[in-house]
C-alpha cells in the first residue's frame, strides 16, 4: 500500500487529487472482490495483509531528483477526507473483522496494530516530519474504527491475553493529548 | 462523509472491562504498554501505581494455597508473549512482584524462587538479569 500511495502524484499537476481518488477507488474494488472470492487459509491471510495495508493514511516518500544525484527529497504525505478514504478504511476494517477467527496470532496482531496506528492518528499524533491528518479525515478514520471496537468488545475473550491486551491499547489513545 | 469534528466527537470509546486474569497478565506479563503515556498523572506517580500493582499480586500470591499452579500459568502466559512477539519479552514486572513478595512473605518468596528454577520458568529472570539475585538479598537481609 505505502508503495502503491508512493507513485501517487502529490504536488504534479491539478488532477493528483482525481487520480488519487481513482487508486483508492480501485484498490477498494479488488479487495472486495478477493474477499468475496477468498476461500482458502491462504486466501484468507491475504486478505488480512490488504486490510492492514488499506489503514494506511499518512506515508512517506524519498525521491531522488533529476538535476542532481546527490539530492533527495524527502516528505510525509497524510491522505485528504474524502469519500474515497472512507471507502478505503471500511473495506479495510471489514477485511481485518472478518479474517481474525480464520488466521493466526501473529497475523491478527500485526492487525490490530494497525488498526492502534490508526487510532492514534485519530487522536492527533503526528507522522513523519509532523505530518497530521486533516480534522475531517480523521472525523472518518474514527468512525471506521467503530465496527472494529464494537467486534473487539463482544469478542475480546475469544483472542489470547495477549491479543486481549493489545485489543485495550487500541482504545487507550486520548484525543488532543499530543 | 462526516463534517468538521469536534474533539470529544473524536474520543475512542470506553474499553471494555478486564477479566481478573486479564488484568494479572498485563500487570505481570505483557511486553508493552497498554495504555499509553499519560497527561493525568507524573511519573512518580506511575512508579508508585506499578509497585501498588506488584504489592497486590505479591500479597495475593503468599495467600494463594495452589500458588504453584498459578506459577505455571504465568509461566505459559510468558511463553504466548515470547512465542507472539517472537523475542524474550519480559520486563521488570516480575522482578518487581518477586521483590515484594520477599517483604511481605518471605518463606513463600524462598518457595516460589525454588520452584521458578526446579521449572526454568522465564519469570526468575536470565542471568545475570538480577531478578532472582535482587530477591534473595532481600531475604538474606
Amino acid at each position: 500500500m505505502h508503495s502503491i500511495y508512493e507513485r501517487v502524484p502529490v504536488d504534479a499537476s491539478a488532477q493528483d487529487g482525481l487520480i488519487l481518488s481513482v487508486v483508492q477507488q480501485a484498490i477498494a474494488q479488488a479487495t472486495r472482490r478477493h474477499a468475496r472470492r477468498a476461500k482458502t487459509p491462504g486466501q484468507r491471510r491475504a486478505l488480512a495483509i490488504a486490510g492492514q495495508a488499506l489503514l494506511t493514511v499518512i506515508f512517506e516518500r524519498t525521491r531522488q531528483t533529476v538535476g542532481n544525484a546527490r539530492e533527495f527529497r524527502m516528505g510525509a504525505f497524510a491522505l485528504p477526507a474524502s469519500a474515497d478514504l472512507e471507502t478505503v478504511l471500511d473495506v479495510g476494517i471489514g477485511a481485518l473483522i472478518s479474517t481474525f477467527a480464520e488466521v493466526d496470532d501473529k497475523e491478527s496482531r500485526r492487525g490490530l496494530e494497525r488498526a492502534t496506528e490508526l487510532a492514534r492518528r485519530v487522536a492527533g499524533f503526528s507522522g513523519p516530519f509532523g505530518i497530521q491528518l486533516t480534522a475531517k479525515a480523521r472525523a472518518i478514520a474514527h468512525e471506521a474504527l467503530e465496527p472494529l471496537d464494537a467486534y473487539l468488545s463482544n469478542n475480546l475473550e475469544t483472542f489470547c491475553l495477549p491479543l486481549q491486551a493489545e485489543a485495550l491499547n487500541l482504545r487507550a489513545f486520548e484525543t488532543g493529548v499530543v | 462523509m462526516a463534517s468538521e469534528p469536534e474533539l470529544a466527537d473524536l474520543a475512542r470509546p470506553k474499553a471494555p472491562a478486564r477479566s481478573a486474569q486479564l488484568a494479572e497478565y498485563i500487570a505481570l506479563i505483557h511486553p508493552a504498554d497498554v495504555e499509553p503515556p499519560s497527561a493525568h498523572y507524573s511519573w512518580d506517580e506511575e512508579q508508585r501505581r506499578l509497585l501498588a500493582a506488584a504489592t497486590e499480586i505479591a500479597s495475593s500470591l503468599a495467600a494463594d494455597n495452589a500458588w504453584r499452579k498459578r506459577l505455571d500459568r504465568w509461566r505459559r502466559w510468558a511463553a504466548a508473549a515470547t512465542a507472539l512477539y517472537e523475542k524474550e519479552s519480559l520486563g521488570q514486572a516480575p522482578a518487581r512482584m518477586l521483590a515484594q513478595l520477599a517483604e511481605l512473605a518471605p518463606k513463600r518468596a524462598v518457595e516460589v524462587l525454588d520452584y521458578l528454577i526446579e521449572t526454568s520458568s522465564p519469570l526468575k529472570g536470565r542471568r545475570g538479569s538480577g531478578h532472582v539475585a535482587a530477591t534473595s538479598d532481600r531475604n538474606l537481609g
